[in-house]
């Protein structure tokens, strides 16, 4: 059962490389060394081959670590949810990782409670679309020359990790790979127009989630523990019930961790879910109708005559 | 045009009503529970014209059991939220 209340905690692993290879401050790491090191198995979303997004079950640390980072598309679920069960069934210990939403509906389907399931919440604002995804990588693969073969949603070694910008690995027809730095996917992904209808209405966005803990980017890290923040990434930690505490003190040697106040720490889908933007209609009208290079340069950024628009609306003080 | 949530809907003889996994694109977060659940493999995942995978019924393979309906959690906390 989980509290009223979440137990708040910034967490940094001890590991300089675990935090650099990992989206946030390392937490996620730290509790699936402590599941995979006790026996269990781990599912959680990688980013696959064809740079779409999937649910993967792990065995081993090294299955693991491709789970690790952020991806900005919906993870495709295929037989999770029922090799999960199997494997409860089976005895095994499982750490499932996912959105609130996959979290609650994988509960649902098992239908009863299994002490050997132990949920990782990923916080999430939303999900993109899968076939904008493709568009700009299409469309970024046209303006490289070559195949896009590795993509970094937030490259975080470059850029720091407070910063958003996406890094594509692009092979051409010589095998020589380039790296090209965007942020017009990400820019697109601000405008909420890609976002999956159900989101903008997420009934999930509140201090407490469902799973038994809670993680995301430690945002308000500056105000909730001055000093603790080097950018190179915090982890925000909800302790939602019992387990969850049982289990954090359990990893509690691999990490630093000071105890924060909730009300120190509310990003926005700790509150309320996003707001349909009102031009949600117009953005999927352009994206079906035209070339992804108007999408990139309306929505995206892309291109000189939108980055001049943006400059002179900053002048004015005005927001869009 | 056809209805997306289902597919095999003019080969159905069943009298019973297919079941509504949802109504409104916006009651579904995509999580593929109903999927999991169907008994007999009815349900398969399917990507939108917007890139988003949705729940699609084969109404001539459906037993009409409506396990893809009770299992759908989120509609129900959407409800208890006061989002419809």
């Amino acid at each position: 059962m989980n509290w009223e209340n979440p137990k708040v905690y910034a967490v940094k692993h001890k590991n300089l490389d675990t935090r650099m290879e990992s989206r946030s401050g390392g937490i996620f790491t730290a509790l699936s060394d402590y599941c995979l090191e006790n026996g269990g198995v781990v599912y959680g979303c990688i980013l696959r081959d064809d740079l779409t997004a999937g649910h993967f079950r792990a065995e081993n640390k090294q299955q693991r670590n491709l789970m690790r980072g952020s991806k900005y598309i919906q993870s495709d679920m295929g037989d999770t949810f029922k090799n999960v069960k199997n494997d409860l069934d089976n005895g095994h210990r499982v750490l499932f990782s996912g959105t609130s939403c996959q979290v609650k509906g994988l509960k649902s389907f098992l239908g009863k409670e299994y002490d050997n399931l132990f949920c990782v919440d990923i916080v999430c604002h939303g999900v993109p679309s899968l076939a904008v995804w493709k568009s700009y990588l299409d469309w970024q693969e046209k303006r490289n020359g070559g195949k896009c073969i590795s993509a970094d949603f937030r490259n975080k070694k470059d850029y720091g990790w407070d910063s958003h910008v996406e890094t594509l690995g692009i092979k051409d027809k010589n095998g020589k790979i380039k790296k090209v730095d965007s942020e017009v996917f990400k820019t697109i992904y601000y405008t909420h127009c890609a976002l999956r209808p159900a989101c903008y209405h997420c009934p999930y966005k509140s201090v407490m989630h469902p799973g038994d803990i809670s993680i995301a980017d430690y945002w308000q890290i500056d105000k909730a523990a001055p000093g603790f923040n080097d950018n190179k990434g915090v982890s925000l930690v909800l302790i939602n019930n019992d387990t969850a505490e049982e289990i954090f003190n359990k990893v509690s040697g691999e990490i630093d961790s000071v105890s924060c106040r909730i009300e120190d720490s509310m990003t926005l889908p700790l509150r309320e879910p996003c707001k349909i933007p009102a031009r949600r209609d117009e953005f999927w009208e352009d994206y079906h109708n035209y070339d992804f290079s108007k999408v990139a340069a309306k929505y995206g950024g892309h291109g000189i005559v939108p980055r001049i628009k943006k400059s002179i609306r900053k002048l004015m003080g005005k927001k869009y | 045009m056809s209805d997306f949530r289902y597919i095999n809907q003019e080969q159905d003889d069943n009298k019973k009503r297919l079941p509504v996994i949802y109504d409104k694109k916006e009651h579904c977060c995509g999580c593929s529970a109903c999927y999991s659940i169907c008994p007999v493999q009815a349900i398969s995942m399917k990507l939108d014209d917007e890139g988003f995978l949705y729940p699609v019924a084969d109404a001539e393979i459906c037993i009409r059991c409506y396990k893809c309906e009770s299992v759908c959690v989120f509609k129900a906390d959407q409800k208890k939220r006061g989002y419809f």
